[in-house]
């Protein structure tokens, strides 16, 4: 795992928890996912697609997105990566293949299209999907994991479980563990981020890779978005 | 392949324009749950020629309409047709949370959603409804309604070498016709819960105005 990377989104993020009251949108800090995103730093390519969520800053550095465009984009600068238009949550880098959005698993569909596409192209590029332990309770989830299984789509599901929902824990939400309902649809299920990339890569098929992990900051900002959710910032010691 | 055909109705037309576009590029494609088959007309006989360029899809409305997005960032002009614009509705998030908003953020986005409308000829509440008013509300959409078979070819042509999205509505009625058709006065129309007692309403006023007992 790359140290660098893994050093580089914590002070980013930190650096951001000290500046939340400057920050005028809905935003939402990695800190406790950083190491996911930087074993992805490893083995992801410039040609790869990667979609995300309103959970982002950590997959976009990542993909080697700029931490200056990202800055600025976050405090709703004109000279941020989507001039200021999309803030925090749907950051959008046409040069890197890298899409977020602030809908829950509003993109996993545009992911699959996307790894169709790039079936059809014939290149060797892959699709990282990335989403969180909600994603996967959107029907549209669902209806992806079934059409890439079927197309044998080059695309990895990638579920960084923080077991919570804002406020609310994954047991009240979900019936059962998520990794044993996608086995099923004929996917390939990884613990292991590189093997799962790599499984992708080689054999063109969809896999899915869910990476338990504990959220080290409060849901969202908490300076500007007081209302939105019962947690004080930081809900985690550093340990 | 020069494309010999002489088409007549809105469905010939609309045919032929999907055949020349397959043809002249590559990156066109045609998605929805029954283009194999047809869809009384639309694609008649362009699976068998362009089977790379089609995909079926499952009844997984969400996914073709945000699968769409998809496909056209990745460099393809996407024709997805969905037989009821009812069926569209099932899965509006792409349609109102990414497409319009990728499309102001510059990205080309050539996508037409074909959908037919069956107002006004007694197909039920649920095959009825128009719902094109709600994609002229929505910034970054084009709305076409083709009313004549030469326009039903152009504006379709238009829109699959555009660089926007698009919500291509037809009226099923449409169809088989050489020619505009008015629709009829919605104001006789009376909308009821069953299907059955709407078309019966739909039907008896229409012989009392054309004078049939």
């Amino acid at each position: 795992m790359s140290l660098e990377m893994l050093e580089k989104i914590v002070s980013f993020e930190k650096r951001l928890q000290m500046n939340m009251s400057k920050i005028f949108n809905p935003t939402h800090l990695s800190l406790g996912h950083e190491h996911v995103a930087a074993e992805l730093s490893d083995v992801i390519r410039d040609i790869d697609w990667v979609f995300s969520t309103h959970r982002n800053h950590h997959h976009y550095l990542a993909k080697g997105g700029s931490e200056e465009a990202l800055w600025d984009e976050i405090m709703g600068k004109e000279t941020g990566l989507n001039k200021g238009f999309s803030g925090s949550q749907a950051i959008t880098d046409k040069s890197l293949n890298f899409h977020a959005s602030a809908i829950l698993g509003g993109l996993i569909g545009v992911a699959t299209g996307a790894a169709y596409a790039i079936k059809l192209n014939g290149t060797s590029a892959i699709v990282v999907c990335c989403i969180g332990d909600a994603g996967t309770e959107q029907g549209v989830f669902w209806e992806s994991l079934n059409f890439s299984s079927l197309n044998q789509l080059p695309i990895l599901f990638l579920c960084e479980n923080n077991g919570m929902s804002v406020d609310a824990r994954i047991e009240e939400r979900q019936s059962t563990e998520i990794e044993p309902r996608i086995r099923p649809f004929g996917i390939d299920t990884f613990k292991n981020l590189t093997e799962a990339v790599n499984n992708v890569r080689e054999l063109r098929r969809p896999s899915f890779c869910e990476q338990k992990v504990v959220l080290r900051a409060a849901h969202l900002n908490m300076a500007t978005m007081m209302d939105l959710c019962d947690q004080k910032e930081p809900i985690h010691d550093d340990k | 392949m020069m494309i010999n055909k002489k088409p007549k109705t809105f469905a010939e037309h609309i045919n032929l324009a999907l055949e020349e576009s397959l043809n002249q590029d590559s990156n066109v494609l045609v998605g929805g749950q029954l283009v194999r088959y047809g869809v009384a007309g639309l694609t008649t006989g362009l699976y068998e020629k362009f089977q790379n360029q089609f995909i079926t899809y499952p009844v997984s409305e969400s996914l073709m309409n945000s699968s769409a997005m998809g496909l056209a960032l990745a460099g393809k002009r996407v024709v997805m047709i969905h037989v009821r614009i009812d069926f569209l509705a099932s899965g509006m998030c792409a349609l109102v949370n990414h497409i319009p908003i990728w499309y102001k953020k510059g990205f080309k986005l050539p996508i037409t959603f074909i959908c037919q409308v069956g107002k006004g000829m007694g197909q039920g509440a649920q095959h009825s409804k128009d719902l094109s008013g709600w994609f002229m509300n929505f910034e970054g959409w084009q709305v076409k309604t083709p009313t004549t078979p030469t326009e039903a070819y152009s504006m379709l042509k238009e829109s699959i070498h555009g660089d926007r999205p698009v919500l291509y509505v037809i009226h099923r009625e449409l169809f088989d016709s050489t020619e505009s058709k008015p629709l009829p006065d919605p104001s006789i129309i009376k909308l009821c819960g069953a299907s059955q007692r709407h078309e019966e309403e739909f039907y008896r006023t229409q012989k009392k105005l054309s004078g049939i007992k």
